[in-house]
């Protein structure tokens, strides 16, 4: 059982360091930021990523094309027979930098937030939105398969067809829709946060353009009913603790410092498998499923429990409602 | 995006397909009403409109009972004509589309 279906994914922000400084940033990546993980010690967890049964490597960030080693990093997650895919703000990407990924990239996702005026204003930066539509030329003479992602917020699910438009007219196969997290940067952000009736709102609009779209272009919300939510997070406490790591725990995210921890950057520490620095991943592994995951299933019991209750929201960011649960369990407030 | 701003969802229940649009603007051509303005939102998907109707004071009850009937109503706005008397009226309508850009 796990939140990214039949495939195991483990998302890797290798860095912190960025171009640009968005205002809705969950892990204040900016210029400043220093945090970056060793090849050697990516190399080893693709390795020990794929031995663990996961199938899929997600690299974020920060802007992952400042992060130096990227051709070396994905070269050894193809090696190892990982599935390839890159979140970009777009902004960086030219035929210099892609021409060393040939081959190595399976899907490249790049941000866009809505029409010119509101994607500047979520990346602070005039002029981020004709950055990044200008080099989607190169994106797709590169040959690699991209898609586009797109922030929902309590202001924007009225742009989803136009996205849905631009994605499918850039030649885009893919359009996620991910709803903007009070987390990072994004703290100032709260009131912006979509709730149950944009969320909703979303829901149906997706299934809409879905329809309207068919095979021309995929939809991914990362949005859930919360029935759904609860039906699922009783059949993966029920699964138990048993199998390999990808079975039990998808996705798994490694932050810039070293640390893994489930499903969400920024997910409290108390429940992560800890840092590469200390360990490799199955060593971490091991010690996290007899420690740390019966606990979890405990904070995933209690949400779904809360899910079924009267006045329960209709739609839920899973990810975002099990990491406020798990930091209220841990004493962090909820 | 701050606190004040509008809900998406707002703008996205107010967007009018092709089809609604016409029958709205269709309103004003079954009672011999003349459209002497119109501009059409969303080229070339449209989802909204605005325009003027200019109307006698005897053709703006029917007017405005025919417009309040539709399954969706648009803003409305209503000015006199003609000083000291009104003349005619100018009845402006937005409907569907608030897009940013």
């Amino acid at each position: 059982m796990r939140f990214t279906g039949a495939r195991g994914v483990v998302q890797v922000h290798p860095t912190r360091r960025c171009n640009l400084t968005c205002v809705h940033c969950y892990s204040e990546s900016g210029p400043k930021a220093a945090d970056e993980l060793p090849l050697p010690v990516l190399g080893d967890l693709v390795a020990d990523a794929a031995a663990l049964g996961y199938e899929v490597l997600a690299v974020s960030g920060g802007e992952p094309f400042m992060y130096p080693h990227l051709p070396g990093f994905l070269r050894q997650a193809k090696a190892a027979g990982l599935t390839c895919l890159l979140t970009s703000n777009g902004t960086l990407v030219s035929p210099r930098r892609l021409e060393p990924l040939a081959g190595c990239l399976d899907l490249l996702v790049l941000s866009l937030d809505g029409p010119r005026p509101e994607h500047d204003r979520m990346r602070a930066r005039d002029g981020a939105y004709d950055a990044m539509a200008r080099r989607i030329g190169a994106v797709r003479q590169a040959g690699i398969p991209f898609g586009f992602l797109f922030t929902l917020t309590q202001h924007n699910v009225h742009q989803l067809a136009w996205a849905a438009e631009f994605a499918a007219a850039s030649g885009a196969s893919l359009l996620q829709v991910h709803p903007l997290e009070a987390s990072g940067r994004g703290r100032s952000l709260y009131h912006a946060v979509p709730d149950a009736t944009e969320g909703a709102y979303a829901l149906l609009e997706v299934a809409r353009l879905r329809l309207a779209f068919g095979e021309t272009l995929r939809f991914q919300l990362d949005l859930a009913p919360a029935a759904a939510l609860a039906a699922f997070l009783r059949e993966l406490t029920a699964a138990g603790d048993g199998g390999e790591l990808a079975g039990i725990l998808s996705p798994l995210v490694v932050e810039p410092d070293g640390w893994c921890v489930p499903w969400q950057y920024g997910f409290p520490r108390e429940f992560a498998l800890g840092s590469l620095f200390q360990d490799r991943l199955p060593q971490l592994a091991k010690s996290w499923a007899a420690g740390a995951l019966p606990a979890l299933h405990d904070v995933a019991r209690a949400v779904g429990r809360q899910l079924g209750e009267p006045g329960a929201p209709v739609v839920v960011n899973g990810y975002e409602r099990l990491a406020w649960a798990a930091l209220a369990s841990a004493g962090g407030g909820g | 995006m701050d606190e004040k701003s509008p809900r998406g969802s707002s703008f996205l229940t107010a967007q009018y397909t092709e089809a609604e649009l016409e029958l709205l603007i269709g309103v004003g051509e079954r009672l011999g009403i003349k459209l002497t303005d119109l501009f059409p939102f969303g080229v070339p998907a449209f989802d909204g409109a605005s325009g003027t109707w200019r109307v006698t004071p005897e053709q703006l009850p029917d007017l405005i009972r025919e417009l309040t009937q539709l399954e969706k109503i648009p803003n409305l706005k209503v000015f006199p004509k003609g000083l000291p008397a009104t003349e005619a009226f100018d009845v402006v309508f937005e409907a569907g589309s608030r897009r940013t850009s």
